[in-house]
C-alpha cells in the first residue's frame, strides 16, 4: 500500500462523508425539537463532533502506517481483529444501503419522480462502485474538487438570500429548555460520529501526523454547513414552517427570485449536494469493501465490490417499502447503531490499545537484543 | 485484433452507462404540456373548483400584432375542474385536456372569497408537498369567483396571469398599499405567533365583460383588472377586508413600505386651502412593545423621508417654516394611517402587524401566558405613534406655481 492522499484531500473526504446526510433531513428534525434555538443545538453538535474527531484522530496516531485491520490483528490478535473488521464492514454496508435509499428518495421527490426506485438505486450503486474501483486516491481527488464547489456555492447562496434573511426570527435566545436543546443535538452528533471513517483512511495519508488537523477541520466544515442550513431556514421561514419541510435546504433555495431572470436556482445547490452524496456513497462502499475484503482474506477486491454492490442494490430498493421508513431510519433508528460503531467501538479500541501497550512494549523489548 | 475488439466493447459499454446514469426515465415534449400562467381556487360549499389559465403559445403572436392566422386568437384558455380536494380537482383535468398541466410557470393563484373563508391550509399543503408547484407564486383574493378573474383580458399584457403578478409587484414597489404575498409568506403568517395573514384583493372594475378579444378594438376597454382592498385572515380563514387606507397603515406597521405618497392639506397666508403631495422615498418602522403597570402597550416609531411632488398652495418653499409645516402635515397623515389600521386590526380581532412576534421576542416569559389569549391581549393594547418625517427634496421648483402667479398679480 502506497500513501496516496494529502491532508487537504482527507479534510474534503471527511467533510463529504458527514455533510450530505447531515444537511438533508436533520435540520427539520432539529427545528421540530428545539424550535428557533435549533442552531444552538447545531453548535453543541459541532463541539461534540470536534471532540469525537479529536478522539478518533488520537487513536489513529497510535497506528504506525498499517492498514486498519492489520493493525487490529497485530494489536489484539486475529480473532478479535477479524471480528472488529466484520462488524465495521457490516455497519458500513448497512449505512451504505440506508444512504443509497435516502438519496434515491430525495432524487425521486425533487427531480426524477417517474424513474423507478430500483433504477435510481442501481445507478447510484453502479457509480459508487465504479469510483471505489478507481481507489481511495480517486475518491479523495474528487472530494477535493467538490469541496471547492461548495466553497463557491455557499457564499453565493447566502448572498442571493440576503434580503429574505431576518435574524430577529432567532430571538429570544435560549427560549427552548436545555433538555430539548440537548435532545435536538443527538441526531447530528450521531451523524457527525461518522468521522470514525478516519480510522480506515488514515493509513492512506501521505502525512499521517496531520490526522488531527484533518479530522477537526473536516468535521468543522461539515457541521458548520449544518448550522448554516438551520440558520438560513430559521431566519427565512421561521420556526413554525421549517418542521413542515422534508428538505429545508431545498426550500430555502427555491424562494430565490431576482427579477424574472434568476429563479429556481435550487437545482444548482441540489447538483452540488448530489456530488457530495456520491462522494459519501463512495467512501462508505470503500469502507465496507475494505473491511470485508481484509477480514475474510478474499482474493479479488474487484469481485468484492461487485458482489457487495449487487447486494446493496437489492437491499436499498426493497428493504423499506415506504420512503418515510428510510427517513426515520437515517434520523432516529440509526442513532444507536451509529453511536455503538463510531463512538463505543473506538473507545473500546482505545482502551484495548492502552491495556495491550505494556504487553507490546515488553514484546518489543524482548525482541530487541 | 482481440484487444481492439475489447476496447470497442468497453467504449460502447461506457457510452451506454453514460446515457443510463442520468436516471431519465420518460420524456415530456413541450407540445404535450399545458403551461399554466394563473390558477383560480373557488369553493362551492362542498367541493373545490380549480380553474386554470393555460397559455396558447401559438396565439400570443397574433394578439401581439404578429402575422399569420385569421385575425387575433385568444392567447389563453380558461377551464375549471371540481374535486373533493384541490389535487383531486387537478386530476380531473386529465379527463378534459389533451395536455398535462404544467405549473412551473404559474405566476399567481387567485382565491375566491368563499374559498378564503373555507381556509387556505389545504392550498399551502399542496404547494409545499409537490415539487411541480412553486412557493413563490403570488396569492390574490377576489370577492367573486376566481374563474372570472382568470377569464379577464388585460391591456398591455397578453397573458393576464403574468400581468397580475406585474401589477402587484408594481403596486408594492411604488405605493406600498398592498403587499405581494407569495405562498410561503402566507404559510409563515398563518403559522406565526398571531396566526393572522393578509392577501391583496384583485377584482374586475367596470361592468361589461372583457373576456373576448373584440373589446381590444377600441382605445379603452369596458372592464379591467384592478387591485383593491386587503383580505384579512385569521387561523387560515378570511374574516374581513381592510380598506386601502387601512392597508397602507398596515404596511407602515409591518415595515413593508418601499415607496409611497401622502397628500397633506395646506393653507396659504390668505387662508386658501390646497394640497401638497409628498412622495415617500424611504420608510422604516419599529413597533416596540412596552409593559406599563402590567398593561401591554405598543409604540410605533416611524422614520420617513419624503420629496415634494406637487403643491397647490401658494408658498415659498425656501422658508424653513414651510418645510416644518410640510413635515408636521406628513407626520399627522402617517400617524392617522397607523392608528386607523391598528384600530381596524383590533376591531377584526386579528394581529396582522407582527405585534405577537415582537412581544414574544421582548417578553418571552410573559409570552407563555399571553400566547394563550393573545387576541384579547392585543385587543386591549393601545398604540402610541412617534413619526419622524423629514423632507429631503422639494423637487426642481423651490416655489409653488400659485405663489409665482400671486406675486405677479401684486
Amino acid at each position: 500500500m502506497k500513501p496516496a492522499i494529502s491532508t487537504l484531500q482527507t479534510v474534503a473526504l471527511i467533510q463529504s462523508a458527514v455533510t450530505p446526510t447531515l444537511v438533508l433531513a436533520v435540520p427539520s428534525v432539529m427545528v421540530t425539537i428545539a424550535h428557533h434555538d435549533a442552531w444552538i443545538s447545531g453548535v453543541i453538535a459541532t463541539i461534540a463532533g470536534m471532540i469525537m474527531a479529536l478522539g478518533i484522530a488520537l487513536i489513529c496516531r497510535a497506528n504506525k502506517g498499517q492498514l486498519f485491520l492489520e493493525w487490529m490483528e497485530s494489536s489484539f490478535g486475529r480473532p478479535i481483529g477479524v471480528g472488529i473488521g466484520l462488524f465495521i464492514g457490516i455497519y458500513y454496508f448497512n449505512s451504505f444501503c440506508v444512504i443509497v435509499r435516502t438519496f434515491a428518495d430525495f432524487i425521486s421527490d425533487i427531480v426524477l419522480d417517474s424513474t423507478p426506485l430500483f433504477m435510481l438505486t442501481a445507478i447510484m450503486v453502479v457509480v459508487a462502485a465504479f469510483t471505489v474501483m478507481q481507489g481511495i486516491e480517486a475518491i479523495a481527488r474528487s472530494s477535493f474538487l467538490v469541496l471547492i464547489l461548495i466553497m463557491l456555492i455557499v457564499p453565493i447562496s447566502v448572498f442571493v438570500l440576503y434580503t429574505d434573511i431576518d435574524f430577529k426570527r432567532l430571538i429570544p435566545l435560549f427560549d427552548t429548555s436545555p433538555v430539548r436543546l440537548a435532545i435536538a443535538s443527538f441526531p447530528p452528533i450521531g451523524l457527525l460520529s461518522e468521522v470514525a471513517v478516519l480510522l480506515l483512511i488514515n493509513p492512506y495519508m501521505k502525512k499521517p501526523a496531520s490526522v488531527v488537523k484533518a479530522g477537526l477541520l473536516g468535521t468543522f466544515l461539515g457541521s458548520s454547513q449544518l448550522v448554516l442550513v438551520i440558520l438560513l431556514s430559521l431566519t427565512i421561514f421561521g420556526q413554525q414552517l421549517v418542521p413542515f419541510m422534508s428538505y429545508a435546504f431545498v426550500n430555502v433555495m427555491s424562494i430565490v427570485e431576482v427579477g424574472e431572470f434568476l429563479e429556481r436556482i435550487e437545482i444548482f445547490t441540489v447538483s452540488v449536494w448530489v456530488l457530495t452524496m456520491y462522494i459519501k456513497l463512495a467512501v462508505f462502499l470503500f469502507a465496507a469493501v475494505h473491511c470485508i475484503f481484509h477480514s475474510l482474506r478474499l482474493r479479488s477486491e474487484r469481485h468484492t465490490v461487485i458482489g457487495l454492490s449487487l447486494l446493496a442494490i437489492v437491499t436499498s430498493a426493497s428493504e423499506w417499502p415506504q420512503d418515510m421508513e428510510s427517513t426515520f431510519m437515517t434520523t432516529l433508528v440509526n442513532m444507536p447503531v451509529l453511536l455503538i460503531t463510531n463512538i463505543l467501538l473506538p473507545i473500546l479500541i482505545a482502551l484495548g490499545l492502552l491495556v495491550t501497550r505494556r504487553k507490546r512494549k515488553q514484546q518489543g523489548g524482548m525482541r530487541k537484543p | 485484433m482481440r484487444l481492439r475488439f475489447k476496447s470497442i466493447c468497453c467504449a460502447m459499454l461506457l457510452l451506454l452507462f453514460a446515457s443510463l446514469t442520468t436516471g431519465c426515465w420518460n420524456r415530456i415534449e413541450l407540445n404535450e404540456v399545458a403551461i399554466t400562467s394563473a390558477t383560480g381556487i373557488d369553493w362551492d360549499g362542498n367541493s373545490w373548483i380549480v380553474s386554470y389559465q393555460v397559455v396558447i403559445p401559438a396565439a400570443i403572436s397574433s394578439v401581439m400584432g404578429g402575422s399569420g392566422g385569421s385575425g387575433p386568437k385568444s392567447p389563453i384558455i380558461v377551464y375549471s375542474t371540481k374535486g373533493k380536494t384541490i389535487r383531486d380537482a387537478i386530476m380531473h383535468s386529465y379527463s378534459e385536456s389533451p395536455r398535462k398541466l404544467f405549473f412551473a410557470h404559474n405566476r399567481v393563484v387567485v382565491i375566491g372569497e368563499k374559498a378564503l373563508q373555507h381556509g387556505v391550509n389545504e392550498l399551502i399543503d399542496v404547494y409545499f408537498r409537490n415539487s411541480s408547484t412553486r412557493e413563490t407564486v403570488s396569492v390574490l383574493a377576489t370577492p367573486g369567483t376566481a374563474r372570472r378573474i382568470l377569464e379577464q383580458f388585460m391591456q398591455l399584457q397578453a397573458i393576464s396571469g403574468a400581468g397580475m403578478k406585474e401589477i402587484i409587484l408594481s403596486e408594492m414597489k411604488n405605493t406600498s398599499i398592498l403587499p405581494n404575498i407569495p405562498v410561503y409568506q402566507l404559510a409563515m403568517e398563518v403559522t406565526g405567533d398571531a396566526k393572522s395573514a393578509v392577501v391583496p384583493e384583485i377584482f374586475v372594475s367596470g361592468t361589461e365583460d372583457t373576456s373576448s378579444l373584440d373589446s381590444f378594438g377600441s382605445t379603452s376597454i369596458p372592464s379591467k383588472l384592478k387591485l383593491g382592498r386587503l383580505a384579512v385572515l385569521k387561523d387560515d380563514k378570511m374574516i374581513g377586508w381592510m380598506s386601502r387606507k387601512e392597508s397602507l397603515g398596515a404596511s407602515y406597521l409591518r415595515d413593508s413600505v418601499k415607496q409611497s405618497f401622502v397628500v397633506v392639506p395646506c393653507e396659504d397666508d390668505k387662508g386658501k386651502k390646497g394640497y401638497d403631495t409628498i412622495q415617500i422615498l424611504k420608510s422604516s418602522t419599529k413597533v416596540i412593545p412596552k409593559l406599563k403597570s402590567n398593561q401591554l402597550t405598543f409604540t410605533a416609531e416611524v422614520d420617513v423621508t419624503g420629496s415634494l411632488l406637487e403643491s397647490t398652495c401658494s408658498q415659498d418653499l425656501y422658508k424653513p417654516g414651510i418645510i416644518q409645516l410640510l413635515e408636521q402635515g406628513g407626520q399627522l397623515q402617517v400617524s392617522a394611517l397607523l392608528q386607523e389600521a391598528w384600530k381596524r386590526g383590533q376591531q377584526l380581532n386579528t394581529d396582522i402587524f407582527g405585534a405577537a412576534e415582537k412581544t414574544h421576542r421582548k417578553y418571552p416569559k410573559q409570552w407563555k401566558t399571553w400566547s394563550k389569549n393573545w387576541d384579547q391581549v392585543f385587543k386591549q393594547a393601545p398604540l402610541e405613534t412617534k413619526v419622524k418625517f423629514r423632507m429631503a427634496r422639494m423637487g426642481l421648483s423651490n416655489k409653488s406655481f400659485d405663489y409665482l402667479m400671486e406675486k405677479r398679480e401684486k
